[in-house]
């Protein structure tokens, strides 16, 4: 049997049945336009906002290295130094510390020292703009931006002098000071842009050139040095094993656990599992749109199969339809994409938040593989969804095709309905007389609206705010240095501070000694000396048998009921009042809070003994501090007894509760603008800075989310127009007989608010159990994310959605009513 | 005194500069309770002059009189009302609610108009088209015939002064066309309806009280 090549005909056929449906191409040109826009930009955008959050984590941990080990030995040098998966290796070392006690808020300067490789691959990545040059020689010093700022330097300049005084050594508790502190004159070469977290504790770091220590009380082994490593993916786990076993001085850090998007599995699962939605959702779109418009010709297409036309040849002049139409959808898909991406979102950001963030909080490159995937993600979704009315068309019987009227065929018989509302009855059985469709129409609606709440739900999960609410409990917190002491009229002073609602205070008598009477702390003393790698001497220093120093702090009332509801045992306050009660806090390295103690302490003041009963549980060390303790745990007493037993010690700490008020907090920064040794820091400052160094990527977040919502909504219009415009003749029938204008707007609207009940209850339902388990996801990422449901978007999005169900499938009967019935019943075509 | 008026009826399509005149200037008298064929060749205007009357078309120019009232005066929305309560319609291609049942096909137009189904009228009207047993299929699932019947019994239930009427038969055979303008002359005759009928059928238009004949959108005399 020979075959006739008719590919041309058939081409021709296809061509003139596409320019004679112009409106129903561009409605499925939207659709494909659509599906492709939202991958391509999703993929950009998404792939640029997981970079930007890698990039965020690196800069807030200082450095862009995965792992860190300090103090590493010359054979664990060797090895690693075999190690092809290690792409870089940077070498610091910390010097000495400066003294900032005559700086207000900042806490400590630390003098590091780091080589080229580490500065350029680790460093220079996770810092801001940089002004002038690593120091070179002798005393020469690059400072943070910050650090400047709050030393009163507003106008720095290369070549600055800038007189410290510094002490060799004593970096942490395991080195010893190596000099006396005293006043050296080091010269600017440089500043940064410090956004790590050492700047939320108000911790900086000051480098220096390699010959200002060589020559100096410090060297390569009473110093501590950190090798950092950048480590491709696969090598990683295998670090650990060729430098084993890490002696006492060593700590080996892998930053890339610490949220890192590298590593981070929840993060591409979230955008897998967003494309996959987001093709389903198109999937959906498309699938009707075709569908819808396959239905509408399947009497032209029936016609062509009594004049004889093949089931292979009907569906290639569908398929050809579908390929030319995918071709325009996909190709201006991306090109809206691309324009988004490389003009809208950069222009955005640029306006929002000026080069800088450019520079270095965001990620804004992309690949040209996003495009190419898109492309291939959207054909791949349109082929998929055009196959089912590609098949209805080409299997068509003639017959069926002018009986055909959308209705399942199944449902032969229904039962009488003559009472009740009648306008009412049947928009509902409207909503669900295809219940395919239907399906079909839901869920592409449900999804795009779901994807816009889980992003919004996760974005606001992951606000700022919740961040400094992990660096800080209180609202505002004053500490004050040892040398500074301040009397009871700056307390007053604070309360009469506009929308101070609370002030707490503690005070501390440092280095404070004590009996363990019942040898009670044995135990933690020992696990401290071991996970602390406590050496000898420093043992020797603070522990004496079975009496220890501590740090001993004072708190009043607010404060004690705190600490019981912590520990979650009763306490007697009056016993606390009256110095028969002290309660313990555990240093972060044991991690005791929580655990059961019991027994006495005896404290000598002021020449007399006094026995104090341990509350039942530890506290954690950052209760009211910031965590530092000597060997021995803090020990919280009253600050009412200490004054009676003439001890009442220097008030260190005072915590503020303010809510966000911008006003307390530059009420109290100008209290304390005269005072040095006291740092103020608040809750509204970081969150601020968070917010400058998260203006990028919640700017992103946004675009992705105004993006989704756009598209949601569009979908929902589309559908809602397909809807309509495909049953434009029943509607014509329905007027025919007597329906008028305004029962069948009615109809409609009802029809529309159906769907918009629905949609409200799947999205209050299903909706809100995926944004709680991807909320769970991305709190295994970030552990500061709170769980915030988003009412605001979902109520805004649903009222959108309720004026689109009322007007849509209105206007759109009333671009179809300004026919007259007549020409409406007699057109076949109506899409 | 007639019950149905076209008054210099005109209907032009404009397409560029070519002007289609499907009526040219029609003007009738229908006096209540007759029974009236409207035939023509196809493209005549007999669609046209049947939709024009029964307000589903709005004219170039004319009137249209329907018991004494000029509906070319009423809004859109006092015409399809007007229209559900005085005129039925029987279209060629039945026009059923596809997603209604029979009786729900047959109901819809008194529901929408806010009154109670007449049960007893309804009963004889589906006996009479023998419609009994057919009351809950969808339009789909009927023949022909059947759906013409349930359009007939449709436009029969809201007791119109006039039945408009489309080719009735233009979709059935000849023994189903029978027996629906058999149906038409009788339903007409019990409900003192006025009937106007378009048809091609020669042998259907015998059956009416008297012929008009549409040429080139006037009327022949």
């Amino acid at each position: 049997m020979f075959y006739n090549d008719t590919r041309k005909q058939i081409k021709k056929l296809a061509d003139e049945i596409m320019s004679g449906n112009r409106r129903r191409n561009v409605f499925v040109i939207i659709a494909i336009a659509m599906t492709t826009f939202l991958i391509s930009t999703i993929l950009c955008i998404g792939s640029g906002y997981l970079k930007s959050a890698d990039k965020q984590q690196k800069m807030l941990n200082g450095t862009a290295a995965d792992i860190i080990l300090t103090n590493p030995t010359e054979q664990q040098l060797q090895a690693l130094r075999q190690d092809r998966a290690i792409t870089y290796m940077g070498v610091s070392r910390q010097i000495g510390f400066i003294d900032t006690a005559a700086y207000p808020r900042i806490n400590s300067i630390l003098l590091r020292w780091c080589d080229e490789v580490e500065w350029e691959r680790h460093i220079v990545p996770t810092v801001g703009s940089i002004n002038g040059h690593y120091p070179s020689s002798g005393s020469e010093i690059m400072l943070p931006t910050w650090v400047l700022g709050r030393m009163g330097i507003e106008n720095p300049f290369l070549g600055q002098e800038i007189i410290f005084s510094f002490r060799y050594g004593y970096t942490d508790i395991h080195w010893p000071p190596l000099s006396e502190a005293e006043e050296f004159s080091f010269t600017l070469c440089g500043w940064y842009d410090d956004h790590s977290g050492n700047k939320m504790y108000d911790n900086a770091i000051a480098y220096i050139a390699k010959d200002f220590w060589e020559n100096s009380a410090a060297n390569e082994t009473n110093t501590k040095s950190a090798l950092s490593l950048t480590v491709s993916g696969e090598g990683r786990g295998e670090i650990y094993l060729e430098i084993e076993p890490l002696n006492e001085l060593q700590e080996y850090t892998d930053l890339s656990k610490a949220g890192s998007g590298k590593s981070s599995l929840g993060s591409a699962a979230a955008v897998i599992g967003l494309i996959i939605t987001i093709m389903v959702c198109g999937y959906l779109l498309i699938y009707n749109v075709l569908f819808v418009s396959v239905a509408k010709d399947i009497r032209m297409y029936g016609q062509l199969k009594t004049l004889g036309t093949t089931e292979r040849q009907m569906k290639k002049i569908v398929s050809h339809q579908v390929r030319v139409l995918s071709f325009w959808g996909i190709f201006s898909g991306l090109i809206f994409s691309a324009a988004t991406v490389f003009l809208i979102v950069p222009f955005g950001i640029q306006s929002i938040a000026g080069n800088r963030i450019m520079d270095s909080a965001i990620s804004l490159s992309y690949s040209p593989l996003a495009f190419v995937a898109a492309g291939v993600f959207s054909f791949g979704t349109v082929f998929v969804s055009s196959r089912k009315p590609t098949q209805m068309a080409g299997r068509v019987s003639p017959v069926e095709a002018l009986r055909y009227t959308g209705v399942n065929a199944f449902r032969q018989k229904c039962g009488k309905t003559s009472r009740g509302d009648k306008v009412l009855k049947m928009a509902v059985g409207n909503v669900f007389r295809n219940k395919k469709g239907t399906v079909l129409v839901i869920a592409s609606l449900f999804m795009g609206i779901s994807l816009f709440v889980i992003v919004n739900g996760i974005l606001a999960g992951l606000d700022a705010s919740y961040l400094a609410d992990e660096y800080m409990k209180d609202d505002i917190v004053i500490e004050i240095s040892r040398q500074t002491n301040l009397d009871d009229s700056i307390l007053e002073a604070l309360r009469a501070v506009p929308d101070v609602r609370e002030v707490s205070y503690t005070t501390k008598l440092s280095e404070q000694w004590f009996t363990d009477t019942g040898n009670v702390l044995d135990k933690y003393i020992t696990d401290f000396c071991v996970s602390g790698k406590v050496p000898e001497e420093a043992v020797r220093q603070y522990t004496d048998g079975n009496r220890y120093q501590a740090y001993v702090y004072g708190i009043g009332e607010q404060d004690f009921n705190e600490a019981v509801s912590v520990i979650n045992s009763p306490l007697d306050y009056e016993d606390f009042r009256n110095g028969k009660t002290a309660i313990l806090a555990s240093a972060t390295i044991v991690p005791y809070e929580g655990t059961a103690i019991g027994g006495q302490v005896q404290l000598p003041i002021n020449g007399e003994n006094h026995t104090l009963e341990i509350a039942p549980c530890y506290l954690s060390a950052t209760f009211k501090e910031d965590g530092k303790t000597l060997i021995a745990p803090n020990i919280y007493v009253s600050q009412e007894w200490l004054e009676r037993i003439g001890a009442a010690g220097q008030i260190n700490r005072i915590a503020l509760q303010t809510g966000r008020s911008e006003q307390a907090h530059n009420a109290v920064n100008a209290i304390f603008d005269n005072y040095s040794g006291v740092t103020v820091a608040s809750k509204v400052e970081k969150i601020n800075e968070l917010k400058t160094s998260f203006i990028g990527i919640t700017f992103l977040g946004n675009a992705i989310s105004v993006i989704l919502l756009g598209i949601g909504l569009m979908n929902f219009i589309n559908m809602m127009y397909v809807s309509v415009n495909g049953r434009g003749r029943e509607l014509a029938v329905l007027e025919s007989v007597g329906m008028t204008k305004r029962q069948i707007c009615r109809m409609l609207q009802i029809e529309g608010n159906v769907y918009a009940i629905i949609i409200a209850l799947l999205i209050f339902t299903l909706g809100s159990g995926a944004l709680y388990g991807f909320f769970r996801m991305v709190k295994a990422q970030a552990s500061y994310a709170v769980f915030n449901y988003p009412f605001l978007q979902i109520a805004t999005s649903l009222i959108i959605v309720a004026i689109i169900c009322n007007l849509v499938p209105v206007f759109v009967y009333k671009t179809q009513a300004r026919q007259g019935v007549i020409e409406r019943l007699r057109s076949n075509e109506s899409m | 005194m007639p019950i149905l008026q076209t008054v210099d009826l005109k209907k032009y399509y404009r397409q560029g500069e070519n002007v289609t005149k499907a009526l040219d200037g029609v003007s009738l008298e229908i006096n209540a309770g007759e029974f009236v064929s409207v035939v023509g060749t196809s493209g005549s205007g007999k669609s046209t002059l049947l939709h024009m009357m029964g307000g589903l078309d709005s004219p170039t120019s004319g009137r249209v009189i329907i018991n004494g009232i000029d509906i070319s005066e009423k809004s859109a929305e006092q015409l399809t009302v007007f229209r559900r309560r005085h005129i039925g319609f029987v279209f060629q291609n039945y026009n059923l609610v596809p997603v209604l049942n029979a009786y729900e096909n047959i109901v819809l137009p008194v529901q929408l108009d806010g009154r109670r189904v007449d049960e007893k009228l309804l009963g004889e009207i589906v006996e009479a088209l023998g419609l009994e047993d057919k009351l809950e299929n969808l339009p789909g699932n009927l023949s022909g015939g059947q759906q013409q019947r349930v359009s007939i019994a449709r436009a029969l239930l809201t007791k119109p002064e006039i039945l408009l009427a489309d080719e009735p038969t233009g979709n059935l055979d000849s023994k189903t066309s029978q027996d629906v303008l058999s149906l038409f002359k009788a339903t007409g005759m019990k409900f003192h309806q006025t009937v106007v009928m378009i048809t091609h059928n020669e042998e259907a238009a015998l059956l009416a009280d008297r012929i008009i004949r549409i040429e080139d959108g006037k009327i022949k005399k």
